[in-house]
């Protein structure tokens, strides 16, 4: 009985706080210009936290790779902070205000293996589910819509295979014909999950020369990259996490035996993670400590 | 041909070319129209993966069914009065499906036990209604269990407008959402990321999913009504890669099975059509299933065997090339036949010509 009076005692002050919260939050919102950033994001399955008071703070311009272990929540903070997948708190700001309203500013390339490649549609249909957005509700798919999709395919270097049915394309085709789709948003803001898994070197090299085109336009991107060799080459920034955020920053600085102990330990050997940093600081012509 | 066999068959196309009065011919229309809306449904539902839900959908709606008769004979009308029994039945198959979401979100049953669940329950609490609408001294019960496996036959004028003209309604609607369901069907997270409400596409999907099931009932019957949603597109995705060449042939299965299967059961009244409407649609599928151009067994099973055939003859060729005896076997014999046909080999003799030569080096190439 006590225990509920006490409770009875604490509710002005819980809803004063969550006035607080509530004002304090717009004006941080505000406050900052970050293409993407979380605050104090959890996302849960069942009775397990996946993701663990997350915050990231996106530098505008950049190509940044999410990197950490396998199961680190990679994946599971990208779908959540675009609503994906449901979160336990957290707010999520796209280029300062709130995500739902930015929608039209983010381009989103989800992990291959997601969908259905067995649908009854072509290369170019696909792509042109990049303008639906701007083509809006009802309205159908016209012919300048399908050109405008054609060109993007070109992009990529799938001009060939506009009329293929997307599930006789390869693998790497495949990745292609979702970043063309992307590209067609013609966004400010690009999260791509894992494009580089399990590709070809042709398409390889088509992401890359994609990558560099978007930076070069000002574009952020945002990419989830499984592999800790290849990431220095790629982009330009890290975000390094495991269940919660570890470091983010310029490669250069958050590439540090400490950071990625953190995120690896125990997955990956002390030598190995050693021969990464070596062969970064080799690059930068910075001699290792 | 016997004379009698002779009459049906002169019957038959007379329903055919809706000279069987103006009510069969009113019936034809209207069923027609209701195949063609549950096909182009049906292909979003399938596409989706949610064709199964369908089953949990017809098999609860036969307590609203009943409970809608039993509301209109409270209510002073004749029970059996359609928009009753349509009301009730959409009522009670809404309720199925939301409590098919429901468990599937959340517990960790999956989707395939809580459609199990849900549609035999439903079913059985129906079943027990019907027993005892049985009882009552009511009389207008009567023809209620044609609900259970369809009757066209005893359709009235005014139900086959009803179902015609909601049926046209529901055509429109779904083509008019028809990028936004294929956009969700395809790829519901990068809708979502997109900004597209998936919940509300999913909502006029299953909108339009369970109306076309709930007028459906009369004709096809709740026991069978899943099928004039799947069979069509199944068949129809034998015959296209492209989304809008397979809505536009599962209408047409989907039309032609209502029209044919009505007609067939204007002549045989005594079977429901629900069986006779099905039974067109399942030739529709086998004929797909084994025909087809793109997709068909037998496409692909000549395909495969062309592409054997050309392996073997190649094979052969570069054993003759290469001097050694080819064995004795029914491959070379394909083999050479293919290779003498195709005038790489000369005839009668194991001599390669200078167009064999050729493709021998051609194929070294590409190796």
């Amino acid at each position: 009985m006590s225990r509920f009076s006490d409770r009875l005692r604490n509710l002005p002050a819980f809803f004063k706080d969550c006035a607080l919260a509530v004002s304090t939050g717009e004006k941080a919102s505000r406050s900052t210009a970050s293409p993407f950033a979380i605050q104090g994001m959890n996302v849960a399955y069942h009775n397990k936290a996946v993701v663990r008071d997350l915050n990231l703070e996106l530098q505008p311009q950049r190509l940044t790779a999410v990197i950490g272990p396998n199961g680190a929540g990679k994946s599971t903070f990208i779908k959540a902070a675009l609503g994906l997948v449901p979160k336990l708190g957290g707010r999520v700001s796209v280029f300062g205000k709130a995500l739902d309203r930015q929608r039209h500013l983010i381009a989103y390339v989800p992990q291959r293996g997601s969908v259905d490649w067995d649908f009854p549609a072509s290369a170019l249909d696909v792509v042109a589910m990049g303008l639906y957005g701007r083509i809006g509700w009802i309205k159908p798919v016209r012919k300048h819509h399908l050109d405008t999709a054609r060109h993007w395919l070109e992009e990529v270097g799938m001009a060939e295979f506009a009329d293929r049915q997307i599930g006789q394309l390869s693998g790497g085709q495949q990745q292609r014909v979702f970043l063309a789709r992307a590209l067609a948003q013609n966004a400010e803001l690009y999260i791509m999950d894992e494009p580089f898994a399990g590709v070809d070197a042709a398409t390889e090299r088509a992401i890359i020369t994609t990558l560099k085109k978007l930076k070069a336009q000002g574009k952020t991107v945002l990419c989830v990259h499984h592999d800790l060799q290849t990431a220095p080459d790629y982009f330009d920034n890290a975000f390094i996490m495991r269940v919660t955020d570890i470091a983010s920053g310029p490669i250069k600085e958050v590439f540090t035996m400490e950071n990625l102990q953190k995120a690896y330990g125990g997955r990956l050997p002390e030598a190995e993670l050693q021969a990464i940093l070596s062969r970064q600081s080799g690059r930068d012509g910075i001699a290792l400590q | 041909m016997t004379d009698l066999q002779f009459k049906l068959f002169q019957d038959l196309l007379g329903i055919l070319g809706l000279q069987g009065g103006y009510n069969t011919s009113l019936v034809l229309i209207g069923s027609a129209l209701l195949g063609a809306v549950s096909g182009l449904v049906g292909s979003f539902s399938l596409l989706r993966k949610r064709a199964l839900i369908a089953d949990a959908v017809s098999h609860a709606t036969l307590p609203g069914l009943v409970l809608g008769f039993l509301v209109a004979i409270a209510l002073g009308f004749d029970g059996k009065s359609l928009p009753f029994l349509l009301i009730g039945s959409a009522v009670s198959g809404l309720l199925g499906v939301l409590m098919v979401q429901w468990i599937r979100d959340n517990t960790r049953l999956p989707e395939d036990s809580a459609i199990g669940t849900v549609l035999s329950s439903f079913f059985g609490l129906g079943v027990v209604l019907l027993s005892y609408v049985q009882t009552l001294k009511n009389g207008s019960q009567a023809g209620l269990e044609d609900f259970l496996l369809g009757s066209t036959a005893s359709m009235l004028r005014s139900e086959a407008e009803l179902i015609a003209v909601i049926a046209l309604l529901l055509s429109i609607l779904a083509l008019a959402f028809r990028k936004e369901m294929a956009l969700v069907c395809f790829d519901a997270g990068f809708a979502q990321a997109l900004g597209w409400s998936v919940k509300r596409i999913d909502l006029i999907m299953m909108g339009l999913l369970l109306t076309v099931m709930v007028i459906g009932l009369k004709s096809v019957g709740l026991i069978l009504v899943i099928a004039l949603v799947i069979i069509p597109p199944v068949a129809a995705r034998f015959w296209s890669d492209r989304l809008s060449t397979m809505l536009i042939l599962s209408s047409l299965f989907g039309a032609l099975s209502c029209y044919l299967g009505a007609a067939l059961s204007a002549l045989a009244p005594d079977i429901p059509s629900g069986a006779t409407i099905v039974l067109t649609a399942s030739s529709f599928f086998v004929l797909s299933l084994v025909f087809a151009p793109q997709n068909g067994v037998l496409a692909a099973a000549l395909r495969f065997t062309a592409f054997r055939i050309r392996l073997c003859s190649d094979q052969v060729l570069s054993e003759l090339n290469k001097g050694e005896p080819v064995p004795d076997s029914l491959t070379k014999a394909i083999g050479l036949y293919q290779l003498r046909s195709r005038g790489l080999v000369a005839p009668l003799s194991m001599e390669i010509t200078r167009e064999g030569h050729h493709y021998l080096a051609s194929l070294q190439e590409e190796n």
